[in-house]
């Protein structure tokens, strides 16, 4: 290690020695400097509660249509324009994107919650309990995704929650790695071997003591699982194996208009620029986040 | 008196950080002779490494630079990139501490010593690889011929280090600046690399600038000592002024605080309190005060010159209490 | 190094039938002609359905492990050791190899340049975002690559069409509509049709490989051994391209295995956005028309592409690095 960075270390240590802080509000305080990951939350906050508060407001129906407005293109008396059929586009959109980010909730809670259930037994226990997560993974990644995807979701695909099901079922093979990855390191820790010595079962090591260290990891997944979720789930739709009517979502609108792309552009663009414009506050609310999180990856300007 | 090697004159490094402006290294200035074995001593923080990699320029492009190092007659930090470079291995050559991540692994070892020599001279491939397996047998690693064409991952620490030797010294420089060279090794092959330097420099005649942190290893092997504290020198002067006549209780510290083989039995090691200063928000006067047993209220307001002891200017020392210095550490001797 | 590959390849294949197995169950379930028929024909005889179900085999169950031979599976895998895809039901009832092979090698006609587009174009963003870190160029290149990165592939295809059909109609004369390959003679010809699908191909994928290359290459250039390279006086240039391009893109030889072999394997999105012949749209519409075996085909042949680039991957990886010896 050069001067330099012993330096920067000792700095730390002395910038810790004057004025402890706790973990979270270092975090904290370190996201808060990473101002790109400020401005995508706040604008994640503002997209999204506007996807809920936009269709209360609007005097249009999401199902509604008009036959004199047929495929318009944005006005005053509607915003994003019509459909083919006359329905108002500003609260379709939002009805649609609802169902988008539900869709990427929902993918990333069960996507975690079996990821690092999975992860976390593999890592910690090793020999076969590893080896088969091991193959459970290998077996889907042998074929690729979007191909499994496709062949399953003409089968199980249809409702919001059954291409959300869909979607989690390949989403929690990044969890479940880098968990199993966080937990064959940090098993090895001295803490863990303290807590083993002091007579702590397997269950209690893994959730009390290796689970809480390995969160900060799992948080930035979250993010970037979500934004790979609404990716995914688009794409589907889009290829006519998503959501079916009379739900829609981001992707299923944007297919709708594959037709219309030379009459009303905006059909596709609007809701194009707000899937592209949610997945990328995600993903660099991740990036801070990670920055946040580990602060050993931030390097010194140079 | 003949010319210095290199001289540093009134050298100060700055770089910027997340939390502000480091000033690393302060004022700096010593020389080298040639031939000679000088060593700085510090501990980490103290910015030896700093004014090293600022003699090579190796720092980052963000760092600042202020004063001079002279070497063949010119101002290194003056002159440009391109000519910089021919100064790099040839005029002074480069030894790192850590010789597992020194050297590139994905090239063989003949080729990165055949590379340093085909960069400064004008010879043919095969004759470089010649000249990487004689400088290998140079530095004591056996079987050169066969150890050119290995892979670094394929030689122990040691033998690393050695090659890293044998690439410093294949261009015949005058300068040779090892940063902790000995730092990541056994101890009992720490030994033989000191060896293998001393001798490479007898066959070479080069200087050797030597950063470290290890007492026993200056005491092998320096000729001359610089000790730096907070990016300041605290006293220079001979290896047996600086080991033996020590005007600085910094130093002192330092010295008492190494156990010693050689102490009579029961004498107990005293090792200095807190911990060294913080390089952002240094303590106002002297670096050294608040850790310094002997530090009176005058110590906190301003920083020491650095002041000649002795009358033949070659040993000096940064302290306010220089004067009584001799009465305090008899006065601490019989505590 | 051939018995580690062998070794690989023998490993793989439990994990290929169990896919395979679930896969051809998934889609044989995925419609019932005989359902289908008595709904449309509803006067048709039973000699009609008998012939349906004999030529479905839907008398015989996907898999039977009491009596091997009589199930469907059993039968498609033991064809298919012989070289014997079984014959398709929505094309015409042609030799699904026929119609998978003429895809094939429209889909090679924009995978091979897009592959080489995107290396090339990957490793210049990512190694030039590197050297100048934290400057204006490097913050730039990553905030496209987080665009890209976040922007759905159908959508980026559709944006270029929207360009290029409405607002730029006709500039260079590129086709954003109906790019199906009928000018195998003339090759502007030809690159008016591929070029906005090959772009559309490159734009994620260049984003996440700039992205890794550029991480990849600091790594390096923080490491003692280029400040080795730098103490011995060579030009910057060989200190980049000689000693930390070398060591920064041995990590790269995967990914781009990896995405070779998903090119190669049709891109579905951008296929048939662009009403490119080739094997995306193929296995899309033989999907959703249960077409059993020319979807098995196509799948066995992207899974075979996939494995056996994942394994060229691992063995350049021994030859690129010589402290990783395969044996």
């Amino acid at each position: 290690m050069s001067d330099t960075t012993v330096e920067q270390h000792q700095l730390e240590a002395e910038g810790l020695s004057i004025k402890p802080k706790s973990f979270g509000r270092q975090t904290w305080e370190r996201f808060r400097r990473h101002r790109l990951a400020m401005i995508s939350f706040v604008i994640l906050v503002l997209l999204i509660s506007s996807f809920w508060i936009v269709p209360i407001l609007s005097p249009y129906g999401v199902n509604e249509y008009d036959i004199k407005d047929l495929s318009q293109g944005p006005s005053w008396k509607h915003p994003f324009g019509t459909d083919d059929i006359g329905r108002d586009l500003m609260t379709r959109t939002m009805e649609g994107a609802q169902v988008s980010i539900y869709i990427a909730a929902v993918v990333a809670l069960v996507s975690t919650g079996i990821g690092t259930l999975l992860g976390a037994f593999a890592g910690y226990f090793g020999k076969w309990v590893d080896a088969v997560v091991n193959q459970m993974i290998n077996l889907i990644l042998v074929v690729p995704a979007i191909v499994v995807l496709l062949v399953m979701g003409i089968k199980f695909g249809g409702s919001v929650n059954q291409v959300a099901l869909l979607v989690a079922a390949i989403s929690w093979i990044t969890i479940a790695r880098i968990v199993r990855g966080l937990f064959f390191q940090i098993k090895e820790a001295e803490f863990v071997q303290a807590a083993r010595a002091a007579g702590a079962g397997p269950g209690r090591i893994i959730f009390r003591h290796i689970l809480p260290n390995a969160m900060g990891p799992v948080l930035v997944q979250i993010t970037l699982v979500s934004g790979a979720a609404i990716i995914l789930e688009s794409t589907l739709s889009f290829l006519g194996l998503g959501v079916t009517p009379p739900n829609t979502s981001l992707g299923k609108l944007i297919s709708d208009s594959k037709g219309f792309i030379t009459v009303t552009p905006s059909r596709v663009l609007i809701p194009g620029a707000i899937l592209t414009a949610l997945v990328l506050c995600l993903n660099f609310l991740g990036d801070g986040l990670r920055d946040a999180l580990d602060p050993a990856t931030r390097k010194t300007r140079q | 008196m003949t010319e210095p090697v290199i001289s540093f004159d009134d050298l100060s490094v700055s770089f910027p950080t997340d939390d502000g402006m480091v000033r690393a290294v302060r004022n700096v200035s010593f020389d080298v002779e040639p031939g000679e074995v000088m060593a700085v001593v510090g501990e980490s923080g103290s910015g030896k490494s700093v004014t090293a990699l600022a003699a090579m320029r190796l720092h980052p492009g963000s760092t600042e630079i202020t004063g001079e190092v002279r070497f063949g007659g010119r101002d290194l930090l003056g002159i440009g990139e391109k000519e910089m470079r021919r100064v790099r291995g040839n005029g002074i050559a480069m030894i790192f501490q850590d010789p597992m991540t020194a050297l590139n692994p994905v090239m063989k070892v003949g080729a990165q010593i055949a590379e340093m020599v085909l960069t400064h001279d004008d010879v043919s491939k095969k004759e470089a690889w010649t000249r990487a397996a004689d400088l290998l047998e140079s530095v004591g690693v056996p079987e050169p011929g066969r150890r050119v064409k290995q892979y670094p991952h394929e030689f122990s620490g040691g033998m690393r280090q050695r090659a890293m030797i044998a690439m410093a010294i294949a261009n015949g420089p005058d300068l040779l600046i090892a940063d902790e060279p000995t730092t990541a090794l056994d101890v009992t092959i720490q030994a033989q690399v000191l060896e293998v330097m001393k001798t490479a420099q007898e066959a070479t005649g080069a200087a050797i600038l030597l950063i470290t942190h290890d007492l026993g290893v200056v005491a092998g092997i320096a000729d001359r000592v610089v000790v730096m504290y907070g990016g300041r020198v605290f006293e220079s002067g001979s290896a047996d002024q600086v080991f033996y006549r020590s005007q600085n209780p910094y130093t002192r510290g330092l010295m008492s605080s190494i156990p010693r083989l050689d102490a009579p039995k029961g004498e107990r090691l005293i090792p200095i309190p807190g911990t060294p200063p913080n390089v952002l928000n240094p303590p106002s006067g002297c670096a050294f005060g608040p850790r310094c047993a002997f530090a009176s209220d005058g110590c906190h307001e301003a920083h020491a010159e650095l002041m000649s002891v002795g009358f033949d200017g070659t040993h000096r020392s940064r302290c306010h209490k220089l004067a009584e210095l001799p009465d305090l550490f008899a006065a601490a001797e019989t505590r | 190094m051939f018995a580690y590959a062998a070794r690989r390849i023998l490993a793989t294949i439990p994990l290929l039938i169990v896919a395979t197995l679930g896969l051809f169950a998934l889609e044989s379930s995925v419609r019932d002609p005989v359902a289908e028929l008595r709904v449309s024909c509803p006067q048709c005889d039973q000699i009609a359905f008998d012939r349906l179900i004999d030529l479905y085999d839907l008398d015989k169950p996907v898999l039977d492990l009491s009596n091997p031979g009589g199930s469907r599976y059993i039968a498609w895998l033991g064809n298919v050791a012989t070289g014997d895809f079984g014959n398709s039901t929505s094309q015409g009832d042609n030799p699904v190899s026929d119609t998978v092979f003429t895809r094939a090698k429209n889909t090679m006609i924009l995978a091979v340049p897009a592959f080489f587009v995107i290396a090339s174009l990957a490793t210049f963003l990512g190694v030039y975002s590197a050297v100048h870190q934290y400057s204006k160029t490097d913050y730039t290149i990553t905030g496209l690559s987080f665009l890209g990165i976040a922007m759905p592939t159908f959508f980026f295809g559709l944006l270029l069409q929207v360009f290029w059909g409405i607002w730029f109609h006709d500039w260079f004369g590129m086709r954003p509509f109906f790019t199906t390959q009928m000018h195998d003679d003339n090759f502007v010809d030809l690159l008016k049709s591929i070029t906005l699908p090959i772009v559309t191909l490159a734009l994620v994928v260049v984003a996440t490989e700039s992205r890794f290359i550029r991480a990849s290459m600091l790594d390096v250039i923080h490491s003692d051994y280029i400040r080795t390279a730098r103490a011995k006086g060579l030009s910057e240039r060989k200190v980049i391209f000689k000693h930390a391009l070398r060591n920064a893109m041995i990590p790269v030889v995967t990914i781009w295995a990896l995405d070779f072999s998903a090119l190669l394997g049709g891109s579905v999105v951008t296929e048939s956005i662009f009403s490119w012949p080739g094997l995306g749209p193929l296995l899309i519409s033989s999907i959703f028309a249960a077409d059993v075996n020319m979807v098995m085909a196509i799948i066995l042949l992207i899974s075979v592409l996939a494995i056996g680039f994942n394994l060229i991957a691992d063995l350049l990886y021994g030859v690129l690095d010589p402290r990783i010896r395969i044996s």
